[in-house]
């Protein structure tokens, strides 16, 4: 009943307790009904829980709680994200890695297409750890270029070496170009050539029909390289460091020593010439000079004296 | 795997912090890879995605 009328009634009637009382008790709980409607939900967000609950069975409620949800497991990732920089460091290293053994892989196999070039693996673990010079770890983008260094430079060294490969190649480096390893000690062998011998052997692998592919990741990584001289220099360096540590360990000069003291005929020469002495280091080249010097010594006429010499010089001059 | 979803991958690690010049690199080089070593790359990449978004 509205208020109004309930006030005209009872204005009509006057006041009788036991009636108004019953009457303001029926007031109050219609007013409570009232006030419980005003409160209750409308028709229309009814109709969205029933809308709600026809796509997949969820109340908006429901689904906010698990979109809050979401958000907080967002947040939380996030949050690990903006904390934990070193896993996600950890990661992309770790797959740098096996990215630049792919690439090994790729150059491995395109070497053998090229019959020259035998061997392309001195260099190999570059790929791996870190680098010796700086001890710094390595991203993915140097042990691209530590693989292709390493391949660069044994190209270079061993292409001109046609039929010859390996430790013969080596043997070449140290003992046919003596100079070489003078030169490697104060500039490196590879420093500023690694470019030039991928190209070289993208050239190479470009004249038969199977190593055309590998010509253009050669090409490519040629241009690669050409983009980042810095990291590239940083590399060649390396190399450097590596193939003179394996030539002071494997001085193919000193195995041939080895090899030769075990003759008896030689060995017993060796010893009258003094080069067995293991604490000096034995160089060949210093070896051939003393020999070559000798020869011309003995072959040489014994010292004239002045007056002969100028006789010696005018006979000479007549004839 | 098609090089258009290696690339795909490639743009998603670039997102996620990986270098962007290596990336392209590998996408510059993904079609003159031998079969095994395209196969190589495209499972080290996808990988190395699913651990990055992990994170």
């Amino acid at each position: 009943m509205p208020k109004k009328d309930y006030y005209k009634l009872n204005y009509k009637n006057m006041f009788n307790p036991e009636k108004d009382l019953i009457n303001l008790d029926e007031h109050r709980k219609k007013q409570e009904k009232e006030t419980e409607q005003e409160l209750r939900p409308d028709d229309e967000t009814e109709k969205k829980k029933e809308v709600a609950k026809d796509n997949g069975g969820k109340t908006l409620e429901e689904e906010r709680a698990e979109q809050s949800r979401i958000d907080q497991k967002n947040l939380k990732k996030i949050r690990e994200k903006l904390e934990n920089p070193e896993k996600k460091k950890e990661i992309m290293e770790e797959y740098g890695e096996k990215r630049a053994s792919t690439l090994k892989n790729v150059m491995d196999l395109g070497v053998k297409v090229i019959p020259v070039v035998g061997e392309a693996s001195m260099i190999a673990d570059g790929i791996k750890g870190k680098n010796k010079i700086t001890g710094e770890k390595l991203s993915g983008k140097e042990r691209i270029f530590n693989v292709m260094v390493g391949t660069g430079c044994l190209v270079l060294d061993f292409i001109p070496i046609a039929g010859e490969a390996g430790e013969a190649a080596r043997i070449a480096m140290v003992l046919g170009k003596g100079a070489r390893i003078g030169k490697a000690a104060e500039k490196g062998i590879v420093a500023g050539r690694s470019v030039k011998g991928i190209e070289g052997l993208s050239k190479l692998a470009a004249k038969s029909k199977k190593g055309e592919k590998f010509s253009n990741i050669c090409n490519k990584t040629a241009a690669f390289m050409k983009k980042n001289p810095g990291l590239v220099e940083k590399s060649e360096k390396f190399a450097d460091s590596k193939i003179k540590e394996y030539l002071t360990k494997n001085n193919p000069a000193q195995k041939r020593l080895e090899e030769l003291k075990k003759d008896p005929r030689i060995g017993s020469l060796l010893e009258k010439t003094g080069i067995t002495d293991d604490a000096k280091p034995f160089s060949i080249k210093d070896f051939a000079k003393e020999k070559a010097l000798s020869f011309f010594k003995r072959k040489s006429k014994p010292e004239m004296a002045p007056e002969e010499a100028k006789e010696d010089l005018e006979k000479r001059k007549v004839a | 795997m098609e090089k258009e979803e290696f690339q795909k991958i490639a743009e998603k690690l670039i997102e996620l912090g990986e270098d962007a010049d290596e990336m392209q690199y590998w996408i510059n080089i993904y079609d003159d890879l031998p079969q095994q070593q395209k196969d190589e790359a495209s499972k080290t990449f996808k990988e190395e995605l699913q651990k990055l978004e992990s994170l």
